[in-house]
This record gives structure tokens, sequence and C-alpha cells, in this order.
């Protein structure tokens, strides 16, 4: 009988420098280490998985064990089973398959609910068929998994709200201003925060982008970099009656932008909303600018504490994507049973077809019959034989709650018609 | 008749419903359904309670009262879609501002609001309008003069200058919070020359009907 297993290693059992070690760095590399399993011939189907929180590789082989997957392993990396197998997890059967599911789901993330994971799934996946390590058995786990993925991600809010400052802060934006694409963003400061944040907003559409710097060169080189226009820093508050999104993250100690400046501005803009964000510690904006009419002020305590509650949130979903994730397994692990009975059920009807055929020689030798009478008595027997077997073979391929009663019946039914063991 | 005035208030849900499907897609709305939902059925129970208003005299002048009271209701419609997409925004506006987002993940973005309630004040003013100059031009040519000392119509004009001051800010630049904030009072004058008048000094075809009498 195939048996699968996995051995791996994740953020959670391994550090970084025991995860180089097995990774495969780039598909050269991958394909290369499929093409020798395969010629080795060890496992019948291997799919390899690896991307930066983790390596695995899953097997399909009658001789499945951790031993088998650690030389390996071996073979592949040079790394011995000593020197890696207290980081390592080896699963089979069921519990592979859960695992395979728990992470297609995005649940063994280091950031649960990262959409990435399922992408690198269905890339391994397809570098292992272009190999040929892939055979049915994969194939199915897999397109499953696949399924599972994306059933978790669409019935659950696993992964709802952005839980990056970054990201939270042009959700907000989008919760302000719906389309970003027409606003106006002054980036003030040219940090590192500044570029990260305006990259961000560049990708959701916002066109325009005004950076000012206190430094004038540095502010230049922020601008070419993502494409927006230099202005001096002395003009910001003029601007203010045009930005949509103000971006401040400076390294000033005393704040630079006050209620009174954007009060001022405030006339001007008729009403429309005005997005602050105020990345920098200490705070480059007076808080009080919140209260004004229209404004709405974020400071990097604010954001975090929004992504907070977006990654409690994804934890609380992340419970119900288990109980997901449990039917799931239960059903492919019936699926998976039921192969177990397919070799009782192909001899059961080889037994039942050899005997119907000599009945039938027997029967036409000592009669004459044309043509056409032959295949009536033909029809009659087979049609026979179908129906004697037909509640049999319902009940067997309904066995497949557990192994033991799919294992006992099969050898039951061997039993009683007399079929050789496998 | 087109518009049995018994069910006025349930063809107002139905015209409510019909502008904002119309809009639906054209504002990319999300979250906004529910409300609009809950205004229709608010006005179809309404339009179960008696009205005492005289289907025979409206039937006197078929083309008179069928476009002047759907060319009002349209217009109410307009109004009544501004009135929920403001108080949808101010709603909205307060939980960004206190950073409680919570629930607010449902609802469409400020900007989709403020853009349905310009939407509904063009579509409501623009209906509104001839609405109430036809209903001007039928009293004039049955009655031979304006019904000024009817509380509904003096309301009536009231509202439509209210929001003929709140269209000319529109135009001229008003956004946000201070437009959502005059679209609900707006409302609230329009609902009272509405309803609440009908209450005070009884119908406004029962007026009609006395002066033409007289």
């Amino acid at each position: 009988m195939r048996e699968i297993g996995l051995l791996g290693l994740n953020h959670k059992s391994a550090p970084l420098e025991i995860r180089e070690k097995l990774a495969f760095v780039n598909l050269k590399e991958l394909k290369k280490a499929l093409s020798l399993l395969k010629r080795d011939r060890i496992l019948k189907e291997v799919l390899i998985l690896s991307t930066c929180n983790r390596v695995e590789l899953y097997a399909v082989s009658s001789r499945i064990s951790d031993i088998l997957l650690f030389e390996v392993f071996e073979k592949l990396k040079g790394v011995s089973s000593e020197e890696i197998s207290p980081f390592c997890y080896f699963k089979v059967g069921q519990e592979a398959v859960r695992h395979l599911f728990i992470v297609a789901s995005s649940l063994d993330s280091m950031v649960i609910g990262e959409p990435q994971i399922l992408g690198q799934l269905k890339e391994a996946y397809e570098v292992a068929l272009e190999e040929g390590t892939v055979g049915f058995f994969l194939h199915r786990l897999f397109q499953r998994a696949f399924f599972v993925g994306k059933k978790v991600r669409r019935e659950t809010g696993i992964g709802d709200g952005a839980i990056s400052v970054s990201y939270v802060a042009v959700e907000l934006a989008r919760k302000i201003f719906g389309d970003l694409e027409n606003k106006r963003i002054i980036i003030v400061g040219a940090g590192e925060m500044c570029e990260l944040a305006a990259r961000h907003f560049r990708s959701h559409g916002v066109k325009e982008i005004m950076v000012a710097n206190r430094t004038w060169q540095r502010g230049v080189e922020l601008a070419s970099k993502i494409g927006g226009t230099p202005i001096p820093f002395e003009e910001i508050k003029e601007r203010f009656k045009e930005a949509d999104i103000i971006l401040s993250s400076t390294g000033a100690s005393r704040p630079l932008i006050f209620k009174e400046d954007v009060k001022k501005a405030l006339k001007y803009r008729k009403g429309k909303p005005l997005f602050i964000i105020d990345l920098a510690v200490p705070r480059d904006v007076e808080p009080e600018v919140n209260e004004l009419d229209g404004v709405f002020l974020y400071d990097i305590d604010d954001l975090k504490q929004v992504a907070q509650e977006h990654a409690n949130n994804r934890l609380n979903e992340a419970e119900r994507a288990k109980e997901l994730v449990e039917e799931e397994v239960e059903k492919f692990m019936s699926w998976y049973r039921s192969l177990e009975i397919v070799p009782t059920i192909k001899d059961l009807r080889e037994w039942a077809e050899a005997l119907r055929k000599s009945e039938m020689e027997r029967v036409l030798r000592g009669l004459s019959l044309d043509e056409r009478e032959k295949q009536k008595v033909e029809l009659l027997s087979k049609r026979l034989m179908n129906k004697f077997l037909h509640p049999l073979l319902v009940f067997l391929k309904g066995q497949t709650r557990d192994e033991d009663s799919v294992k006992e019946y099969s050898e039951l039914i061997r039993c009683i018609f007399g079929l050789e063991d496998q | 008749m087109l518009f049995e005035p018994k069910k006025t208030s349930w063809n107002l849900g139905l015209i409510l419903g019909g502008l904002y499907l119309f809009l639906k897609g054209k504002l990319k709305l999300k979250g906004f359904g529910g409300i609009i939902a809950l205004f229709a059925f608010i006005l179809t129970v309404l339009s179960y309670f008696p009205d005492s208003l005289d289907i025979k005299e409206l039937a006197l002048h078929p083309v008179w009262s069928s476009s002047h009271v759907l060319l009002c209701f349209i217009g109410i419609g307009g109004f009544s879609l501004s009135f929920s997409a403001g108080l949808i925004y101010l709603l909205e506006e307060e939980k960004i501002k206190n950073k409680k987002l919570g629930a607010s993940k449902l609802l469409p973005s400020l900007d989709a609001l403020d853009r349905l309630n310009h939407y509904g004040l063009f579509i409501g003013f623009s209906s509104f309008t001839p609405g109430i100059i036809l209903g001007g031009l039928w009293a004039l040519s049955v009655l031979g003069k304006l019904p000024w000392e009817e509380p509904k119509v003096l309301l009536s004009m009231l509202s439509w200058l209210y929001y003929s001051l709140l269209i000319w800010g529109r135009v001229s630049g008003w956004r946000g919070k201070r437009v959502a904030r005059l679209s609900i009072i707006g409302f609230g004058i329009l609902m009272v020359s509405y309803l609440g008048v009908n209450f005070l000094s009884g119908s406004h075809l029962s007026h009609f009907i006395q002066t033409r009498l007289q």
C-alpha cells in the first residue's frame, strides 16, 4: 500500500541557519533535485516545497519512513540526519494530509492569513509536475489542498484587514477616499519609512506624489526614486490646501505641523477630507489636529493598534479555519482509505469474471446456438454476475470511515471468496 | 391611475430602491443596500396606514396629478438617498476619527458616500423643481391662485429654497461632513412638510378641495 509522508522544517521548528542549509534557492536547483529523485526511483512520487519560511518534502512510497526521507535530504543537500533531525518534523498519512491543508490555508505561516503561500505551493506543484515526479496520488492531494486553501480564504476572515503599518495606512486612505488614483499625497521626510509607505501608495494607484525634505538634495533623490516631484520644505503649509494625504516621518525633535496651520488650510478645502499620517517618533504633527472637522490624523501607535486588532481578528478566524481544514482532511482520508479497498474489489471482480467465463464455455459447448442467441446468454450471465456483486461492492466501498474497518472487511471478503492475499 | 394616493409612500420606497440600483453600479457602492432596504421597508409599512385622500378628486385631473406627484416623489426619493448617505457618512466619519474601525469595514468609503449624496441631491432637485412648478400651475389653472395659506405649500417652498442653497454650495465645491449634515437637516424639513403637516392641519388634497369649493 502506498503511503504519504512528509519531512520538513519551518520557521517555528528551525532557526534560519538550519533552514538556509536545506533551502532550494532557485528553480534550477529544485528541478535538478527532482530529476535526480526520479532517476533513483526510491520514491514513487515526490514534491519539494521550499520558501523562506519552510522546506518540506512530500513523498509517496510503499515503505515510507523518516529514515528514508532523511536519506533523501542527505543525498540532495549533504546534511546528515543527526544535524537536522532536532529541527525537523516527520508526518505520515492523515497527519501529513492535515499538515499540508494547514499550510495551504496559511494557518502555519509566520503571518497568519498571508496570501503568498498558496501561490508558492502551486509553483512547487507545477515544477514537480514538469519533472514528472507527481503521480495520481500527489496530484489529487495537492488539488485538494489548493481547494482547501481557497475555501478557507473565502469562507473565513483569515486574510482580512491589513496587519502592517504601511498597509493599514493605505487601507485607511481607501476607506476615506475610495479610489486613490486621483489623490494628491505629500511626503514629508525622506527616510526609509517614507519610501516604503510611498511605494505602497504608488502601487495602489496614487499618481501625484510630492516630496518635501529639509535637505533639498535628499528630497530630490527620494522623489526620483518613487517618481514624485520634490517641493521646498517651506512650502508644505501652503500645499495643505490641495493635498488629500500628508505622510510625515522626519527625525525632528519637535512637531512641524500645528493645528493652526491645518486650520488655515481648511477654509480653502470646503470640507474635503484630509488624511494625515504621522509615522515619526517623536511625532511630527500636533495631536490636536485631529480635532479639526474633516481631518483624520493617525500616528504610529494608532496604526499599530489597528494592525493589532486585525491580527487578533485573524487569530479568531484561524479557529474557524481549523475546523474547516479538519472537515476536509476527513473527506480526503475517506477517499484515501477507499484506495485500500480497491485491490480487493478488483480481485473479487476478476474472480467472478473468471467463474462466469468458464461456466459460459461449458454451457455453450453443449448447445448449438446462433450468434444472436449466444449474445443473449452472454448478456444474461453478465447481468446476473453484476447483480450478485453489486450489494457487496457497495458495502465495501462504504467502509472507509477508518483504516481498521477497511482492513478487516477486506480480509473477510478475501477469506470468504478464497482470494489470494495481496 | 398612476398614483393612487394611498400608495404614495409605497411608491416612494419603490423609487428609492430604483434610484439606488441605478447608482450602485456607477459609484461602485458596497454595503449600502441594507439601509436602502430598511428605508423602503419603512415606507412600505407607512403605506398601509389609512389615508383620507379623495381619489375621485385626483381622477378629475389625471395628467396634472400624475405628473405633479410623480416628479415630487422622485425628488423626495433623491433627497432621501442623499439623507441616508449623509447619515452613514457622519457615522463612519466618527468611527474613523476616533480610530474605532470595527464594523466600518462593511461600509462604502467616505468618498463613495459623498458622491452618492451628490447624485441624490441633483436627481432630487432636478425632479422636485418641475414637480412643484407643475403643482403651482395646476393650482393656478383650477383655483386661479396659489394656495399660500396652506402650510404644506409654504414648507415645500421653504424646502426647495433650502435645497437650492445646498446645491449652490455643492456646485461651488462644498464636500464631506458639511454637506452630509446639511442634507440631513434638509430632509428633516422636507419630512415635516410631507408627513408632519398632514397630522397638524389635514391633508394637502383636502385643502385643495376645500379651496376649490369655496
